[in-house]
């Protein structure tokens, strides 16, 4: 599937499978999803299929959501429900006033 | 069924005389907490529970880092003759790298816990096949995240694993003070089957090093510190208080002290596998007596260790020509080796293990020490004690019988040192004595005690000439009175 355009940001999530933190973590993550639609990519990695990444990246730590692009790389650690934090870290557009 | 049916199975631990304090080793497929303050071993004791799985049948280890980086511990421990990247090359090491690295303070924004750690040290473990696995060291990641909670969680959750995958595992944490709680952070030890701890305390002006076995679920162990010291080829060598096991054979052989007259005090000479103790004030012979012993040994045809804490390999050599004896000839014929070292030239501890060396290089059959004082002096009063327990055990169950010089303070004093441990660890006692007769001084030497055995009650006068001690008649009793009472 092509896209029309690039995406302004590209996210990864490293989670471990069946840990709440990591499953409320991938629920944050389609709900930004939902919301930025095509500016956003992300790429889900449960590190319990893929150990080898989680030691070559040393993560000891889950859910961690890191952005690889626009540099520099950021990088959020937790379930991701505190939503202002995560904007402000990974340099999301905020929602709109109200 | 013995008692030892109920025993958990053991496994090396690869640090010398540790396995002694731990009887047998460190409990398989179990976890063990190794506590310590900053500087007391810790790493290197993880470091040398994998070294000595390796090298003892080469079975691969884990080691877990929270702190050091793996480069560090490569380069650091090279210098004990361990090569931990040649073994990472052969699949005999792996790290799993869970230290702090610059730049990864990532922003926290809710909830979270340590499973991938989890993961990491499981697959760690399984791909390598390993049987070992060490931690090292928990505060650090503790510290890690504001949170302890995720921490303890999943150390909880890998010391499950690690016993699932049937691996015996070291995890090392710290502490505070050396007679403190047991770890830092205080949860540590309720995750463990086993307590160990390394203490580095400063007593006196003097670091002790020793190590404790607290607790060891499903299985017995020696009790108390026992001390250990640091060897660059070695690591880790603990030096196990086990004199108090009395498991040694005691021997009915009877040898010589050099002095015939003595021999027959003894009712037939010393014991063999016993340690022997002379006693005196100053000037009264002691150096003398050990010389005796020595020439004694080598004209029966036995190997003699001498060592001097005292004087000097010359001084010895000319005293004991004056007295009759060749020391020169004696070792050029492989009979004699004296070792002199300065007391102060190293601490108790590496006294005793130069003393280990010398007697597993030489081979001798008697070993002399002069003197125990000189050590004294350089030493605190536990580690003197802990010294003697060790010597008298070495000596015992290396089939040796060993002589032992101390001084008393008074001329005519205390027959005994008053904080000499030395009497209770000794087999028999040999006391010197100035004693005044009238106007004269005359000297004595009374056999004190003589285990397992009849001795001669009476002190002995003796006199001192170029031929050495010759021992005459018992001084009369209401003769001779102690010089101290005299003075």
């Amino acid at each position: 599937m092509l896209r029309r355009s690039m995406p302004s940001s590209v996210l990864r999530l490293y989670v471990v499978g069946g840990t709440p933190p990591s499953e409320r973590a991938l629920h944050g993550v389609e709900r930004l999803r939902a919301e930025l639609g095509p500016d956003v990519e992300v790429e889900v990695i449960d590190l319990r299929e893929r150990p080898e990444l989680a030691e070559s990246e040393r993560i000891i730590a889950t859910p961690l959501l890191v952005r690889v692009s626009p540099e520099p790389v950021r990088r959020v650690l937790g379930d991701l429900s505190d939503v202002e934090r995560l904007r402000w870290s990974l340099g999301l557009p905020g929602q709109d006033a109200t | 069924m013995t008692i030892n049916d109920y025993e958990v199975a053991r496994l090396p631990s690869g640090i010398e005389g540790l396995d002694t304090v731990l009887a047998g080793g460190l409990p398989q497929r179990r976890l063990t907490l190794v506590s310590g303050t900053a500087g007391s071993g810790k790493t290197l004791c993880a470091v040398q529970f994998l070294a000595g799985g390796i090298a003892d049948g080469s079975e691969p280890g884990v080691f877990v880092t929270f702190e050091e980086r793996p480069a560090a511990i490569r380069r650091n421990f090279r210098s004990f003759g361990w090569d931990v990247g040649a073994w990472e090359d052969a699949g005999l090491w792996r790290f799993v790298d869970a230290s702090p690295q610059p730049g990864d303070d990532a922003v926290v924004a809710g909830a979270f816990d340590l499973t991938s750690l989890v993961v990491r040290v499981k697959h760690a473990v399984a791909e390598s096949g390993a049987r070992r696995v060490a931690l090292d060291s928990t505060g650090t990641l503790v510290d890690h995240f504001a949170d302890p909670v995720a921490a303890r969680r999943a150390l909880l959750e890998i010391s499950a694993e690690l016993q699932e995958a049937g691996v015996t595992s070291v995890m090392t944490s710290e502490r505070l003070d050396d007679y403190g709680p047991i770890t830092r952070h205080g949860f540590e030890e309720f995750v463990a089957d086993n307590v160990v701890i390394l203490r580095n305390a400063l007593e006196g002006e003097k670091r002790r090093r020793t190590v404790e076995v607290l607790k060891l679920r499903g299985g017995s162990h020696a009790k108390g510190e026992h001390l250990f010291t640091i060897k660059s080829d070695h690591g880790l060598i603990v030096v196990p208080r086990e004199a108090v096991t009395l498991d040694y054979d005691v021997s009915g052989k009877r040898l010589t002290s050099g002095l015939p007259e003595l021999d027959a005090m003894c009712c037939g000479g010393y014991y063999d596998k016993s340690l022997v103790l002379v006693t005196g004030p100053t000037g009264t012979g002691k150096s003398l007596m050990a010389t005796h012993f020595i020439a004694g040994g080598v004209a029966n045809d036995e190997r003699a260790l001498l060592l001097s804490f005292e004087e000097s390999r010359g001084q010895l050599v000319h005293n004991a020509a004056r007295w009759g004896h060749d020391f020169e000839r004696m070792e050029a014929e492989g009979k004699l080796r004296i070792v002199a070292a300065a007391p102060e030239a190293a601490p108790l501890e590496d006294h005793l293990l130069r003393m280990k060396e010398s007697i597993a290089d030489f081979g001798p059959d008697r070993v002399a020490i002069d003197s125990l004082t000189a050590l004294q002096r350089i030493s605190t009063a536990k580690s003197f004690r802990e010294y003697l327990l060790g010597l008298s055990f070495h000596i015992r169950t290396q089939a040796l019988i060993g002589l032992v010089t101390a001084a008393t303070d008074e001329l005519g004093g205390s027959m005994i040192g008053g904080d000499l441990h030395v009497s209770t660890v000794s087999d028999a006692i040999v006391v010197l004595q100035y004693v005044g007769r009238g106007a004269e001084i005359a000297r004595g030497v009374v056999v004190l005690k003589m285990r397992g055995s009849d001795h001669d009650k009476a002190m002995r006068e003796y006199t001192v000439d170029d031929h050495g001690m010759h021992i005459g008649e018992p001084l009369a009793l209401r003769a001779w009175t102690r010089l101290s009472e005299v003075l």
